[in-house]
């Protein structure tokens, strides 16, 4: 990190104030963006003529950068996302940003993997016709089973196109949940700011 | 330090700032046009070449943004003397995009340039 050796106060209470205003952005975003800030500072002031106050005053109070910063942010873009890759980076780098990232992110790990259990199945069901299937016996439900589960498998044929459109609805309704968290979530954070 | 960006119109003319921060996005891309800029110097183009006076800390926000959506993309240099400098360039989404949009400011410019025409010349249509 390039700082001047010895830190003027101001400098030090403005980037205090900015990192406390981003607490809940992801450490690694934060971090880039307060170097960059910083940078731009001290860069400002190797100017002739400048001085702290008008270097800070210029860049607008540590709130109202935040403010920006939080409303122009990753979440808000992902929430108008479609993509289950985009939205479950989003949600993994949210995952250790609270309860709320936390829920979020279970939500994406559980969704998306039924999901592609169901489209796994899929593709085992023509290769392993009767270990693969819908079956019911006295444990419930069984999809697949080493050895073959007992009980009647009930869809036959009809398993492939049946665990497709399961898999997609998980897909999608994994999807529809992460966007109304997000977007909830980007509302409530830039009321906080 | 010649002088300090103004951080809000005096008077309260939002319709001027909300203007302004409008079109900062397409003054940011036309600025990376000509290469690879670190934040200050996307500044200095913006402060001599489109005058478009807003808090300075208003681009890196915007910078951000526009990493994410795959429009800039940024590297840290460190330099031997002085500071390390995060540069920016126009991905080749990005320099679509920035076209896209210029072509759309030309024509929103060129007719509202003559819509407004009669309360520049103080000609009437009654």
């Amino acid at each position: 990190m390039s700082a001047s050796p010895a830190k003027p106060d101001a400098i030090e209470l403005y980037l205090t104030h900015l990192n406390a205003a981003l607490l809940k952005v992801p450490r690694n975003e934060r971090e880039d963006f307060l170097r960059e800030i910083r940078v731009h500072i001290f860069e400002k002031l190797e100017q002739p003529g400048a001085q702290i106050p008008g270097v800070l005053q210029a860049l607008g109070s540590p709130e109202e950068l935040a403010r920006q910063f939080l409303s122009e942010c990753s979440l808000t873009k992902s929430a108008k996302s479609w993509s289950p890759w985009v939205l479950l980076r989003t949600s993994i780098r949210w995952a250790l940003t609270g309860f709320q990232g936390f829920v979020m992110f279970m939500v994406a790990v559980v969704g998306y993997s039924f999901a592609a259990g169901f489209y796994l199945t899929a593709v085992l069901k023509p290769i392993y016709p009767s270990n693969v299937g819908f079956f019911v016996n006295s444990q419930g439900l069984v999809l697949a089973n080493w050895p073959p589960p007992s009980g009647h498998e009930l869809l036959g044929p009809y398993f492939i196109p049946v665990a497709l459109i399961v898999g997609f609805l998980f897909i999608a309704g994994t999807s529809y949940i992460l966007r109304l968290m997000m977007q909830s979530f980007a509302v409530a954070r830039r009321k906080l700011a | 330090m010649a002088k300090p960006l103004i951080v809000e119109p005096q008077n309260g003319d939002r319709w001027e700032a909300q203007l302004r921060k409008g079109c900062l996005e397409l003054a940011i891309l036309a600025s990376l046009a000509r290469g690879r800029l670190y934040g200050l110097e996307i500044l200095r183009v913006l402060d001599t070449e489109t005058k478009l006076t807003l808090a300075e800390g208003t681009v890196y926000p915007i910078l951000s943004r526009l990493k994410q959506e795959g429009l800039v993309a940024s590297e840290w240099v460190e330099a031997e003397a002085g500071h390390p400098r995060k540069y920016y360039w126009l991905t080749p989404k990005g320099t679509v995009r920035a076209r896209s949009m210029a072509h759309a400011w030309m024509d929103f410019a060129g007719n509202l340039t003559q819509a407004v025409g009669p309360l520049l010349n103080g000609k009437r249509k009654d």
